[in-house]
């Protein structure tokens, strides 16, 4: 007898928003129907994109295993945002502004203009601009990079539910996509897309970020704090229903098991591909949850997802066909 | 180990602590009546001293005062022999004595089904009289009744002498343990002996006669009455040493009356759902509602909500915080004179009017001023859902201070709702509204409808219920489905004292519920930063 599916069907459908512009190469995220992967229940219009970080300074907490990639263009954006999309095939970037932080090099607002402008000039495609995160801070770079580059669709990383109302009004003013940060609480998430609504921000220019526990430390929680953002999104709670980023790299190397050298843990093996491991092992979980846009550091974890992607698309499309 | 002598001016009281103590433990020893209502944490600022004599830690000085550093007693250790004075006046105002219960008799006037006068204690003429006591962690109110007619003689209320120890019942039980148990129990006794002397005097009584006694209060003020120590209530799960305890001789507390006047205390449901909530469920009439899901809520530092009908209801208590009895509020204050009480905005023309207890210039804000003043600006868009402040607050009513932004209340500016102000309220009517909906997912699937709603707490005249439902902290029902109860508790007591089939309805209700503690419950945390949003996360919600 044959498996007869009966596909359920969800009233609501992921925003579809659009990275980049102007000038610059544009990218859409979002527009699906149904679960994550769940292709025979309905279409994924935009694959998930993997972008690669990239700092305004050269970092220092990166594991060796992550920073060698980047030798040679540690602390000089434009040059490493080049290689990330020209010789490891990122979809896009994230330009980390840690060296504006007040403790780890408190550069000027206007250094990151430079830094940015600098980026954007190197590749064409969208560009993820992080903030330092330190309160005031945050927004004094992230307004002044969003006035100094308005018309380039920039994705401005992040607004929260403490402090959200600066970067919304430039982010509506200049024309960028906001994300929206929320400590790994579906509640939250909403209550900030639902503030970002009432301070006129258009809900198709937000991305959700839900904050990401890497591998071992709080993945499974941000995977089911995904999953239920997900389910009522697809259930028709307009709120929710933004495309989705995680900052997987991130989480997954601040992990001890990620860069703790061999020969402090000679059983635990080589560094390198361990790392690399540990940041493919976090950002497989969540783009299953349904990450629109996973931010990786290490090329080859991105080479891997890459791998993983086309084959599950390979099967949506024969499914789908 | 080193020892200092600290000696406190101007009561000249003195002790001797070892180096390190602070000056609160000092306090404590010596007896000075320092207050530490948040428990000495050195969260709530009030036991501010002047060191007089000695050395101070510098880093704990706060300012100068004519010179003399200013400290926090609670977190300043003692380092050298000192003397110091408190900054505050410790006596508390005298309550706002209200005539309204004086002439009454309660069989007739609250008696949720038809009762019988049948008094707990046996009398045989005019001059018997009972007395039915309500023991808040906040304030102290009884009634004085002649039980021959059943008529209230006379009443009297007070606050609640252990105050100074604490202002919520975590606080004193923190205090019991440190060792004020017995002090703490001779004032909440001294305080409702002289109470009671108030009130026969009014009633031109003579206090000998009072032949009985019926008391609710929550379980920590029944233990502390009674001296008994209170330190299981607050461990997880709660262990008080009983729930229901035996009368004991009114001569045993120093109350006045008969040789072997009993004193009867209402039984409770758990560690957090006193004989207060029971009494004041069953007087609502909960015992004996009909299929009816009915919710009773008393608003007050814990949330107290029974949920439920007549053959069976559930019962719990949140963690709501001071926050509806001014408590934690820069300018909150009690329901008393001078509080805001009541608020309107009419937006277009920017003007907030506020209603103030004895008219003139408000002096704080109390519970029920604060859920109108947060409704109105949340109305008018001056607060965000979140609860800040948005740009719409008008600048001439905008003060600027160390608390950040606020809206100005007094001409002078020096009453004004901060930000972190709202931030409590709204955490506090999260609290409540959670433990609803959670008491409501454990009754069964499908979220049953809630027919009636009794709401009991300390709110002076009225509670603004169309605010209340507006900010999202009782469930949205039609205005007639909600009753609000004054004082469920010191009403039970009364009708407990008056009718043997009240008392022992107490006891029978109380087999029927079955107590929840909320840390049990997955979902309470989740339900509870979804009610942490004006008027709620998922709107949808109230829309019962």
């Amino acid at each position: 007898m044959a498996l007869e599916l009966k596909p359920k069907k969800w009233p609501g459908t992921i925003r579809t928003v659009t990275l980049g512009g102007g000038r610059r190469r544009t990218l859409a995220v979002g527009g699906g129907n149904a679960l994550p992967l769940h292709a025979f229940e309905g279409s994924f219009p935009h694959r998930p994109l993997l972008a690669l970080e990239i700092t305004d300074t050269a970092p220092g907490r990166w594991p060796a295993a992550a920073t060698e990639p980047w030798q040679g263009v540690l602390g000089q954006p434009a040059a490493a945002a080049r290689r990330a999309v020209e010789g490891y095939g990122a979809d896009l970037v994230m330009l980390h502004l840690a060296g504006t932080h007040p403790d780890r090099g408190n550069r000027s607002p206007d250094d990151a203009v430079a830094d940015v402008r600098a980026v954007l000039d190197a590749v064409p495609v969208p560009l993820i601009v992080r903030g330092p995160g330190a309160g005031r801070k945050q927004n004094d770079v992230l307004a002044r990079v969003a006035e100094a580059c308005g018309g380039e669709g920039l994705v401005l990383h992040s607004a929260c539910q403490e402090d959200y109302r600066t970067l919304a009004a430039v982010a509506v003013a200049y024309g960028h996509v906001l994300v929206a940060e929320s400590p790994i609480d579906m509640n939250i998430a909403k209550q900030l897309n639902i503030l970002l609504a009432d301070a006129s921000v258009d809900l198709n220019r937000v991305l959700i970020d839900p904050l990401t526990g890497g591998l071992g430390y709080g993945l499974e929680y941000t995977y089911s704090v995904m999953q239920r953002i997900r389910l009522a999104a697809l259930g028709g709670d307009p709120m929710l229903n933004a495309p989705v980023v995680c900052l997987a790299g991130e989480e997954a190397w601040k992990a001890k098991e990620a860069g703790v050298p061999r020969h402090k843990e000679p059983l635990w093996g080589d560094e390198r591909q361990r790392g690399i491991n540990w940041e493919v092992a976090t950002a497989l979980p969540l783009v299953e949850a349904g990450a629109e846009i996973v931010v990786l550091r290490h090329p080859e974890a991105l080479a891997r997802l890459r791998r993983q992607l086309d084959g599950w698309f390979a099967e949506t499309n024969r499914g789908v066909a | 180990m080193a020892v200092h002598r600290v000696t406190f001016s101007p009561s000249g009281r003195s002790t001797q602590v070892a180096g390190g103590a602070t000056i609160l433990d000092g306090a404590e020893q010596a007896r000075e009546p320092l207050r530490a209502e948040c428990g000495g944490r050195g969260a709530c600022g009030r036991c501010l001293v002047r060191i007089l004599e000695g050395p101070a830690p510098e880093y704990r000085i706060l300012r100068r005062d004519a010179g003399f550093p200013v400290v926090l007693a609670c977190l300043t250790p003692v380092h050298g022999s000192l003397t110091v004075s408190p900054l505050a006046e410790v006596e508390l105002p005298k309550l706002v004595s209200r005539e309204r219960y004086t002439g009454l008799a309660p069989i007739e006037a609250w008696a949720p089904w038809p009762l019988k006068l049948e008094p707990i204690v046996a009398s045989s003429g005019d001059a018997d009289l009972g007395v039915a006591v309500d023991i808040g962690t906040t304030t102290l109110r009884l009634l004085l009744i002649r039980l021959s007619d059943g008529v209230i003689v006379g009443e009297a209320g007070a606050y609640n002498p252990q105050i100074p120890r604490g202002a919520d019942v975590i606080s004193r039980i923190i205090a019991a343990e440190k060792g004020l148990l017995e002090e703490m129990a001779c004032a909440v006794r001294g305080s409702t002996a002289s109470l009671i002397r108030e009130a026969a005097e009014m009633a031109a009584a003579d206090p000998a006669g009072i032949r009985g006694y019926a008391v609710a209060g929550n379980v920590t003020m029944i233990h502390l009455l009674l001296a008994a120590d209170p330190s299981g209530i607050r461990q997880v799960p709660s262990q008080p040493q009983a729930l229901a305890f035996a009368p004991v001789n009114a001569a045993s507390l120093g109350w006045p009356g008969r040789q072997d006047a009993p004193v009867y205390t209402v039984p409770a449901a758990g560690g957090w759902v006193g004989g207060d909530i029971v009494a004041g469920a069953v007087r609502a009439g909960f015992s004996r509602s009909s299929d009816a899901i009915a919710l009773y809520v008393d608003l007050g530092t814990n949330g107290e909500i029974v949920l439920g009908g007549a053959d069976y209801a559930l019962a719990c208590a949140c963690s709501a915080g001071p926050a509806f009895e001014g408590g934690g509020i820069r300018c909150g204050m009690r329901a008393d004179r001078g509080a805001v009480d009541g608020a309107a905005l009419d937006a277009e023309k920017e003007v907030l009017k506020l209603s103030v207890i004895g008219g003139a210039d408000p002096r704080g804000v109390c519970g029920s001023g604060l859920i109108a003043l947060a409704d109105a600006l949340f109305r008018a868009g001056w607060i965000d859902r979140g609860g800040r402040f948005t740009g719409r607050l008008p600048a001439r009513q905008q003060v600027e201070g160390r608390w950040g932004i606020g809206v100005r209340l007094s001409h002078d500016g020096k009453v004004a709702l901060w930000e972190r102000d709202i931030a409590s309220l709204i955490r506090a009517k999260a609290a409540v509204f959670a433990g609803i909906r959670s008491l409501l997912a454990s009754l069964g699937p499908g979220f049953p409808r809630i027919q009636e709603a009794v709401v009991s707490g300390n709110f002076g005249r009225f509670l603004n219920l169309p605010a209340a439902l507006g900010i999202g902290l009782l469930p949205s029902m039609p205005l007639a489905a909600y009753r609000y109860l004054d004082n469920g508790s010191l009403e039970g007591a009364a009708l407990a004292l008056l009718s043997r089939e009240f008392l022992a309805e107490i006891g029978a209700y109380l087999s029927r519920i079955t107590y929840v503690d909320l840390a049990d419950l997955p979902g309470y945390m989740d339900e509870f930063v979804g009610a942490s949003f004006l008027p709620h996360t998922h709107p949808e919600l109230l829309q019962a």
